[in-house]
């Protein structure tokens, strides 16, 4: 079974893919790395950011070993710099 | 005891004594504000306008959670994050942040636990736009 995972996109990435979201497709029980590798493979350019990329699900950081349901809220978090 | 909390990101012009007000309470000793503002000089080079995007539903849950972690941690009567969002001009406040509790060492030590932990974690990005016409976010990979 194949899963549509759409990531929000914000700040310099969002500028680097030039889209606020991207959709990949997941097979089966797709991990949170998965889904990186994924929208690296489709997105070459967003591999310059990969290494410094959190997920957040939901509004929530999650590690790379979490799930992604369908449904999910999912976005890519490059380093912030608020404050 | 269940603290006071306000949490809000604002496109208008941040005030301290406004985001003060929202954690005054009788059973506090102390109130601790932390004020951010924009700077000029970063590194030799003259900035003179920054621009703050959010993951603004993110951004909320995040600062919600750092106040949440902090209540758990200090004994507070008050937590107020506000931060600024959109085009904010050199000199101008970004980010107001006050505490209160009975005693100072707890409104301290929270005060300064939010500000870094808003830092580290808050999906909240800052471009700055140079004198020299350049535009740039800040550290994008790190």
């Amino acid at each position: 079974m194949s899963t549509s995972v759409t990531v929000r996109l914000f700040a310099a990435l969002r500028e680097r893919v030039g889209e606020d979201r991207v959709s990949v497709f997941l097979e089966g029980d797709a991990s949170v790395r998965d889904l990186v590798e994924a929208v690296v493979r489709k997105h070459p350019e967003v591999a310059p950011f990969e290494r410094y990329i959190r997920v957040a699900v939901n509004s929530r950081y999650v590690s790379g070993d979490s799930r992604v349901a369908a449904g999910d809220e999912v976005a890519f978090i490059s380093p912030v710099s608020g404050g | 005891m269940t603290a006071r909390r306000s949490v809000s990101l604002e496109s208008d012009p941040l005030s301290p004594g406004q985001v003060m007000a929202h954690v005054q309470d009788d059973s506090a000793g102390a109130i601790d504000v932390f004020v951010g503002t924009t700077r000029r000089y970063t590194e030799g080079r003259e900035t003179v306008e920054l621009t703050y995007e959010a993951y603004e539903t993110m951004a909320v849950a995040e600062m919600d959670r750092l106040a949440d972690e902090a209540c758990a941690r200090w004994p507070l009567t008050g937590v107020a994050i506000h931060h600024r969002v959109g085009t904010v001009p050199v000199g101008e406040i970004s980010v107001v942040i006050a505490v209160s509790s009975p005693h100072r060492a707890a409104a301290l030590d929270a005060c300064r636990f939010l500000i870094e932990g808003l830092k580290a974690d808050v999906p909240i990005w800052k471009r700055e736009r140079y004198a020299d016409g350049s535009i740039e976010w800040v550290r994008p990979l790190g």
